[in-house]
């Protein structure tokens, strides 16, 4: 057997023995993708029922017959609204906006005085908030209906009131359409890879310096390269593993979704697990080797540790310049890792295609990342033995 | 055996899926937001002759959100006579919005209308308002458009009935490849959708129609019968409110004032116009906000002014209506199919005349259909056999002209499997009140027809008449 597959072997066994990290790693980072994909389903479907409840609540409808009427026409139920609502929307305790209506509505309207129709919500208030728009929409269509009919009244025709027909195109596809929801998911299988690299990384570097184990390991007649190969391999497999099951989760996980829209929207099947999976088993490899590669020269676990996070911290931060960047995809993505492979997991998420340059240059850059990786622990390996 | 079925089966699919691959493609259409499906469909003019002139069906499929879509979707069936589907699709889509996360929604133009083969006659939109309800100029209008469509290559008016067109409708089906599908009929819509149940009721899983158009209601009897009761019910709850207590009176004033001659505004132009005020102008302009309660609420105003000279709200508050671009009719196809349909049985309808409304209406269809080319009927289509597949009915107690009396008759007909949900006070269709969209929904989405039978319409029931319209007035000059 080549002495490189027996150091995998040796290395992927103390890796999967301590069983407690791998857990955590598992729950915390494979099922973190499912749990934000639920959860923004649950917020959505709590969105869209509400608005299927279609309630209004209101203070001093009694002084409004007339849009009493116009709300129950449009099939909306009408609620009073509790009489301390301004604390209860501040406290977040009312997800409803509340109409306040004033004492003087009805004659203000048959003198055509306008009186005035306040919408309360508090912008900190997700839930209210989020409703103000459709309440609002809700009672301009009273202004339409009224102000319709006056000019009817008048004789002037309805189409003198818009001149022209607005329309809406949008040229976004349906896959487009869902990632704005589903947006994020790319970077959280990133993050699912990155930790679930990071331990062992460390462990079998700066861990295994730490213990003074690396001496004995190196005064084996194995030859060097076999020594990082396994050892490289043995964390590249356990990255490619989480790489695995946070992609196959998705597919599961959308069972659970509890808004019909967003699962009819999110379109993740094998074919896009698939994909994610061309995108992340080289970048698990390459980060695997640069991890190492920070972390060898480190004397202790713990230095390790502040030394590769700075690396974590610049992949937390890269969903950011996807944020910010208003021209849209410039060619020097394609050469920032991690990055790259946000911008391709997010093609696959819209279901665009690629072209040979988005596919070879992150290809390139991680083959290229993890060879200089594996020659750096290689010669720090070196240094190491003789020190 | 079962697997083999099922591999079968998938195969037919896969086969189906490609055929829609080819026949359908990506396009647009005006006031859709969205990329959607066209496709066209050759289909002969004549049934009984398949290779003489052929006429292209053009129809619209608005995808599915869903990549695990149901294989039954969801098909728009316009009203009019003579409205495009796939015109009013834009203003009908919102509807549909939660069905069309798994279903596809389909818009034939049915023959006549629309692109296919469309019979469409002068606009009449923007004319002086004295020719725009002048039944003899509607009479002239009508002939000159009748002998420019039978030049067309299309032109042989006897092939626009509601039975050849559901046949092309079924011939849509087939090469979508889709087995069953989901009806949805506004107005003459409904006459469609219980034409092609009665002739293909294995293709159909679920139908909602919405103000009910019977194959045997005679419309232009009907449409007096059941305008002058629409009328009547407004007078009636006008007696509750002091704003238009007068209405009776002012309402026999005005029709006791004409012919007179008046100078009136027109609502679009703002340009005084001068002509005679006739009788059938006045129920024509009646008639139209009679379809909308909202509308109908300013009525009495509007006949107030009326029987004091002034016109304008009349005539403004019919151009509400009449007005929108998506809405327009193909008079060709409209007449063709009335004057197959309806018109052959005016002398049998029991209909009475409404006692304002009169029998002129019927009179100009009359006049109109006597030089009409007639297609050819079968006495079956007048016949609704029982539902196979449940059937929802919808219809506006106010409606002026497919009141609940014809749902009910209908209802009666199609037996077990149908529902009919009444809207004491809505008008000329409910499924566009606020909350049904989400009873469509679970009516269409339902997997049992038990329950989809039981599906919760009362928030329709509940909703109430509009108050009369009241006239914004300006406070007095306090005393000094």
């Amino acid at each position: 057997m080549h002495p490189a597959f027996i150091v995998y072997r040796k290395e992927l066994t103390d890796a999967l023995r301590d069983r407690r990290t791998l857990l955590v790693v598992l729950m915390s980072s494979v099922l973190l993708g499912p749990l934000v994909l639920v959860a923004l389903s649950v917020f959505i479907a709590t969105f869209e029922s509400r608005a299927e409840q279609r309630e209004v609540h209101v203070v001093g409808i009694e002084h409004a017959p007339t849009l009493a009427n116009f709300l129950e026409r449009q099939t909306y139920t009408i609620k009073k609204a509790p009489p301390d609502y301004e604390q209860r929307l501040r406290a977040q305790k009312y997800a409803d906006p509340v109409v306040v209506i004033p004492p003087d509505f009805e004659a203000g309207l048959v003198n055509g005085d306008a009186p005035i129709v306040e919408v309360i919500s508090d912008s900190a208030n997700r839930q209210a908030s989020g409703s103000a728009g459709r309440i609002q929409r809700l009672l301009r269509g009273f202004n339409r209906e009224r102000a319709t009919l006056h000019l009817a009244m008048r004789g002037v025709a309805a189409e003198l009131v818009e001149p022209m027909q607005l329309e809406e195109r949008d040229l976004a596809s349906t896959q487009t359409r869902a990632t704005q929801f589903t947006g994020m998911l790319p970077f959280f299988v990133m993050l699912a890879v990155l930790y679930g690299a990071l331990n062992a990384a460390l462990d079998t570097t700066a861990g295994e310096r730490e213990r003074g184990s690396l001496e004995p390991l190196l005064m084996n007649p194995a030859e060097r390269v076999s020594l990082v190969l396994g050892k490289w391999g043995a964390v590249a497999s356990l990255g490619m593993l989480i790489a695995v099951l946070s992609s196959l989760s998705f597919i599961p996980a959308q069972w659970l979704l509890r808004s019909d829209t967003l699962a009819a929207m999110f379109q993740y099947g094998w074919r896009e697990a698939l994909l994610f999976l061309a995108v992340l088993l080289p970048f698990a490899a390459a980060l695997s080797a640069v991890l190492m590669a920070v972390a060898i020269r480190c004397k202790s676990f713990k230095e390790a540790q502040a030394s590769t996070a700075v690396l974590v911290l610049g992949i937390s931060m890269l969903p950011l310049v996807q944020i910010f960047q208003q021209t849209g995809e410039e060619p020097w993505q394609w050469w920032v890792p991690a990055l790259a492979q946000q911008t391709l997991m997010t093609r696959v998420l819209r279901g665009e295609g690629f072209s040979v340059e988005q596919v070879v240059v992150p290809l390139v850059v991680c083959v290229g990342l993890s060879v200089m990786g594996i020659v750096f622990v290689g010669r720090m390996l070196r240094v190491a033995a003789v020190r | 055996m079962p697997a083999l079925r099922a591999l079968a089966t998938c195969a037919l699919l896969a086969f189906a899926f490609c055929a829609q691959a080819k026949v359908v493609e990506p396009c647009r259409v005006p006031g859709i937001k969205n990329e959607v499906l066209c496709g066209k469909l050759a289909r002969p003019l004549d049934p009984a002759a398949p290779n003489g002139p052929q006429i292209d069906i053009h129809y619209v499929v608005v995808p599915a959100l869903a990549r695990n879509k149901h294989p039954d979707p969801v098909v728009m069936l316009a009203g009019g006579p003579g409205q495009s589907a796939i015109r009013i699709a834009p203003q009908v889509l919102p509807l549909f919005t939660r069905l069309n996360n798994r279903r596809d929604i389909v818009f034939v133009d049915q023959r006549g209308t629309g692109k296919s083969a469309p019979l469409d006659c002068d606009d009449l939109r923007h004319r002086p308002l004295a020719d725009e309800a002048d039944p003899q100029f509607q009479v002239t209008q009508l002939a000159r458009c009748r002998e420019q469509l039978q030049k067309l290559p299309h032109g042989d008016l006897r092939f626009y009935t509601t039975t050849i067109a559901m046949q092309d409708l079924d011939a849509v089906r087939r090469q979508l490849g889709v087995p069953r599908v989901n009806l949805v009929g506004v107005s003459y819509g409904t006459r469609a959708a219980l034409e092609y149940q009665r002739q293909f009721p294995a293709a159909v899983r679920r139908s909602v129609i919405d103000g009910v158009a019977p194959p045997d209601m005679v419309l232009p009897a009907s449409f007096s019968t059941d305008g002058q009761a629409a009328f009547d019910a407004l007078v009636a709850a006008c007696r509750t409110e002091p704003v238009c207590a007068t209405l009776r009176d002012d309402w026999t004033g005005l029709l006791a004032s004409l012919p007179k001659p008046v100078t009136v505004i027109h609502p679009l132009s703002g340009q005084p116009e001068s002509f005679t005020l006739t009788r059938d102008m006045v129920l024509g302009a009646v008639r139209g906000p009679l379809y909308l309660p909202a509308a109908a609420a300013a009525l009495p105003q509007a006949i107030h002014a009326a029987a004091r000279g002034r016109y304008e709200p009349l005539a403004g508050l019919n151009s509400l209506l009449g007005g929108r671009k998506g809405m327009a009719i193909s008079m060709g196809m409209h007449f063709s199919v009335v004057c197959a349909e309806d018109a052959p049985r005016l002398s049998q309808a029991t209909d009475p005349p409404g006692a304002d409304f009169g029998a002129d209406f019927a009179r100009l269809y009359q006049r109109i259909c006597a030089d009409w080319p007639r297609g050819a009927v079968a006495d079956d289509f007048y016949r609704v056999p029982p539902a196979a597949s449940p059937v929802l009915l919808l219809s506006g107690g106010v409606d002026p002209v497919t009141p609940p009396r014809h749902g009910e008759r209908v209802a009666k007909a199609l037996g077990a499997r149908a529902r009919h949900v009444v809207a004491p006070n809505a008008g000329h269709s409910v499924i566009g009140l606020g909350c049904m969209s989400d009873v469509l929904f679970r009516f269409v989405d339902a997997v049992d027809d038990h329950e989809a039978l039981a599906v919760d319409a009362d928030c329709v029931t509940r909703v109430p008449r509009p108050p009369s319209y009241r006239p914004i007035t300006l406070p007095r000059e306090p005393a000094q």
